[in-house]
């Protein structure tokens, strides 16, 4: 069918003629001759030179579509192994780490997750607990027992599992809100803004709110960049997430991100804009770098849905299974026994250091 | 570095492209048609802005200017126009045969089969508003006198769900962009 009988190609062509004559267009063409005059030169020695050497093997594409594709899709399992670290808040994909003196105690280790965002589950193995000598020892807390090794953890639709396998011990505790911030993976624990890694880089690109900064090199590696500043406006004031993202150039698989996550509390100043946001989010003491030592995307069946599941190699010797609101409870009847604990102690000293100054008043 | 773009070649390599996402990303043809012309005329606005020096940086920088528009538009129930006015773009009349031209090259039959069984997961207000401007294809007017609502209340309530159904379209939408 030629154009003038299609009508979706004649709508192509009559737009296209309609935008080259648009009298808005018009007057900047003609604003910015002499440096087109200059540009047609280049323009038809580029001309000659893909004449020669052939045309690219692909065309130009969507490299924003592209990367959120690399990411998956809800219908698929996604696997990815990261390690994580408190950079400072700087432009570039290179920050240097903040010192030790302001952040004692950093990741140590890499985590692993498996997420299925259509089955709304997600299972994580945690890395060795942060030990330094500035750093508290970490503790199963329902049981006050130290742990030195790595944990395990899962969230499938409201319900949490906590897995020491040093211990032989599983926690499962059942009915938490799909909203709970339970939901979120581990990594965000540490100051990634607006939950897991991989929704957030999602939905930033889903929603056109990262930008394409062009390619560059990463650790001898070609990577393209993206950056995008993303604000939601809360009770408690704003919040104000900024990533960088690198993805490798080829694949488009996740390499980076960095995330700096700043809040403006309701009643300060105003959200400032543009550059001044860029400099206002570069001033934030830390941010957090993401480093994707592997991303895979993995078909869901049955076989890979059991890599969502905790699977201790035996039964553990020591399960507890309750709910959020008994949870609740058992922590507030502990905390009113510490606090009861608490108070008798600081009475029975106020009742020694009274009898002592007696004493010495009748000595 | 380079400054500006060619929008009549971006315009060749994209134009087609673009419409046909914009009709998978908001199963309406009509609407596909406001942000796509906003696109271009955005893109003619800020083209001295553009710092892009090689292919796929122009064309990743007009596919941003899409992805914000349709964002913009899944935000607030409703195209922009503003670029076309400010630079005075005529855009072509669209017609019936046309608006079928362009269902049947963006797929919306497919897209509309696998819609319908999405819907269930929606509000019924929501649903309703969905099923007779997306299925029924009936225009928004007409939507609005049957749900006893104002025209842009019904937009609205179609946005709403069209934007619930966002992850359905965004795939159909991945599929097209990424395919060879």
């Amino acid at each position: 069918m030629t154009p003038e009988h299609d009508p979706y190609d004649a709508h192509l062509q009559a737009m296209g003629r309609a935008l080259r004559t648009a009298p808005g267009r018009r007057t900047r063409q003609h604003r910015t001759r002499p440096l087109l005059i200059t540009g047609l030169g280049a323009a038809l020695a580029a001309a000659v030179l893909v004449l020669l050497l052939g045309a690219p093997g692909r065309s130009p594409v969507d490299v924003l579509g592209r990367a959120e594709a690399a990411l998956g899709t809800p219908d698929e399992l996604v696997h990815y192994v990261v390690r994580d670290r408190v950079v400072q808040a700087r432009p570039g994909l290179r920050p240097p780490p903040v010192s030790r003196s302001f952040f004692p105690c950093p990741p140590t280790g890499t985590t692993e997750v498996w997420q299925s965002e259509r089955l709304n589950r997600w299972r994580a193995v945690l890395p060795v607990a942060p030990n330094g000598p500035r750093c508290s020892q970490t503790y199963d807390g329902r049981r006050g027992i130290p742990v030195d090794g790595p944990t395990q953890s899962a969230w499938n639709n409201g319900t949490t599992s906590y897995y020491v396998e040093q211990n032989d011990t599983l926690d499962t505790v059942r009915g938490y809100s799909l909203r709970s911030s339970a939901r979120l993976t581990p990594i965000s624990d540490r100051n990634l803004g607006g939950g897991d890694p991989v929704q957030t880089l999602r939905g930033m690109l889903a929603a056109g709110r990262l930008t394409s900064r062009g390619a560059t090199t990463l650790n001898g590696r070609r990577v393209r960049t993206f950056s995008g500043t993303s604000t939601q406006h809360g009770r408690g004031g704003t919040d104000v997430t900024t990533v960088l993202y690198a993805v490798d150039a080829d694949t488009f698989r996740p390499v980076r991100s960095i995330v700096t996550r700043r809040v403006l509390r309701r009643g300060g100043p105003p959200t400032p804009r543009g550059r001044d946001m860029r400099r206002w989010m570069w001033s934030s003491p830390s941010a957090h770098q993401l480093d994707f030592l592997r991303y895979e995307r993995l078909p869901l069946n049955a076989a890979t849905r059991r890599l969502l599941e905790i699977r201790p190699a035996r039964p553990p010797k020591d399960t507890t299974d309750m709910t959020q609101a008994e949870l609740r409870r058992s922590i507030k009847r502990r905390t009113a026994a510490e606090n009861r604990e608490g108070a008798a102690r600081a009475r029975r000293a106020n009742r020694e250091r009274a009898a002592r100054a007696r004493d010495g008043r009748g000595g | 570095m380079a400054t500006g773009v060619d929008i009549d070649a971006l315009y060749a390599e994209h134009g087609d492209p673009l419409l046909r996402w914009f009709a998978r990303r908001t199963a309406d043809p009509e609407t596909a048609l406001d942000l796509w012309s906003e696109t271009f005329a955005q893109a003619v606005s800020s083209q001295r802005r553009c710092r892009a020096s090689t292919d796929d940086e122009r064309a990743g920088w007009l596919w941003g200017i899409a992805r914000r528009q349709l964002a913009r538009y899944l935000r607030r129930g409703y195209a922009e126009q503003r670029a076309v006015r400010r630079i005075g773009l005529e855009r072509p009349p669209a017609d019936p045969p046309l608006l079928a031209a362009i269902e049947h090259r963006a797929g919306l039959d497919a897209v509309r089969a696998e819609l319908v069984q999405a819907l269930s997961t929606l509000g019924d207000d929501t649903r309703r508003a969905v099923e007779l401007r997306v299925v029924d294809d009936l225009p928004y007017p007409e939507v609005a006198r049957l749900l006893a609502i104002s025209e842009p209340a019904a937009r609205a309530r179609v946005s709403r769900g069209l934007n619930a159904l966002g992850r359905l379209l965004d795939r159909q939408a991945l599929l097209e962009v990424t395919s060879p």
